[in-house]
Order: C-alpha cells, then structure tokens, then sequence
C-alpha cells in the first residue's frame, strides 16, 4: 500500500511530515483509516478542519487502499 | 505540462526574458522499505515551477541523492508476535517518519535552501503554498 501525504497551514511545521510531500509504502492493513495514521504524523483530530483523500472530502473512518492521495487541512492556519 | 529545463539557472533565464517575478518551490520524497521493513530508501526532489498563463508552465526538478538507512529489524517479544497487520503498518509509517526527520530531511532543507538562494539572488520571490 502506498500513501502520498501532504499538510497544509501549521501543520507544516507541527505535522511529522513537514513542509514536503511524503510518500510512503507500508505493508498492506486491511481496513487501515485515516485516524489509524494520526498518531504517527503527530497531528491532532481536534486540529484538524478537513480531510482530503484522492481528491475528494472524506471522514477520519474512511478506508485507505492501495494507492491514496492524502491532504490535511488545519482549524486555523 | 510543463516545459522543463535542465538548470535552475537556465530556468533564472527564462523567466527574466519573461519578466516572471515569483516561483513555486516544492518537494517530494517517497521512500520504500524491505519486506521486513529493516531498511528503507529515500528519494526526493525538488520542484521550482512558474506559471506564465494561458495554461503554460515551467520548471526546475533537482533530484536529490537518493538516502539508504538501516534501522533496527522490528524485534517483536513473544507476546506481540500475533501483532495485528494494522498495528504493523503503524510501526512501519512511525519508523519512516522516523527516519526520515532525522537523516534525510536536513539533505532536502539543505538543496532547498540553496535554490531558495539562488532564487533570491536573481530577484526571484517564493511564493506560499496555496492552501
């Protein structure tokens, strides 16, 4: 499974991914969502103002497969 | 697409012949990992771009050193053996994050800096990200 992860606003400097878009493989999870990757990026769901994933709003229970494009938006910039 | 050049200073070039006066800078880096997630590779580069309208667009891409790193193979106790795919996989993103943040994050603020540089030099100004 590869995710690609970018941050917007604060996050930028907050987020362990940083200003730089990320690409990462990780082994396949089944049934992997977007709040299982919260703690590891270091962002906080109460940060957060929307979630954009492979071009389309989504939910932090939205399912990542195989490929995903994934855009973090802050509460405040 | 974007028209690409195959220097930062021919790109300089351009967009002065253009009376372009500001950039985009932006970078990407995707890594990979062995199966057992002992190792993991960085690849990054840079993109410096302008819009000169009517859809045309111009371009920079410095690749970056490609960055081989070995961690610690996961040395799960016996208790955790049964460790569920998910929890894997949040090991395997925190171990790259990781690594990332402490060895190949500082090479790609390091080449951008110098662009950022070079840019400035030539009256060139950096646009935010657009969020």
């Amino acid at each position: 499974m590869r995710i690609t992860i970018s941050v917007h606003g604060h996050l930028r400097q907050t987020s362990a991914v940083g200003q730089d878009e990320l690409s990462v493989s990780l082994p396949d999870a089944g049934g992997m969502r977007v709040r299982d990757l919260l703690e590891a990026l270091n962002i906080f769901e109460e940060e957060l103002k929307e979630v954009v994933l492979n071009g389309k709003h989504a939910r932090l229970d939205s399912t990542l497969r195989g490929r995903s494009r994934l855009e973090f938006f802050p509460k405040h910039r | 697409m974007a028209k690409q050049f195959q220097s930062i200073q021919e790109l300089i070039e351009e967009l002065r012949a253009r009376d372009v006066r500001q950039v985009t800078v932006a970078g990407k880096v995707a890594t990979t990992t062995s199966p057992g997630g002992e190792r993991i590779a960085f690849r990054g580069r840079i993109i410096v771009g302008a819009d000169l309208g009517r859809g045309e667009r111009v371009e920079y891409v410095e690749q970056i050193m490609p960055y081989v790193t070995q961690t610690e193979a996961p040395d799960l106790p016996p208790a955790e053996e049964q460790t569920s795919q998910l929890r894997q996989a949040q090991q395997s993103l925190a171990r790259q994050l990781r690594s990332y943040r402490s060895e190949y994050q500082d090479i790609i603020g390091a080449v951008r800096s110098r662009l950022t540089h070079e840019l400035n030099e030539a009256g060139l100004s950096i646009a935010e990200p657009e969020d």
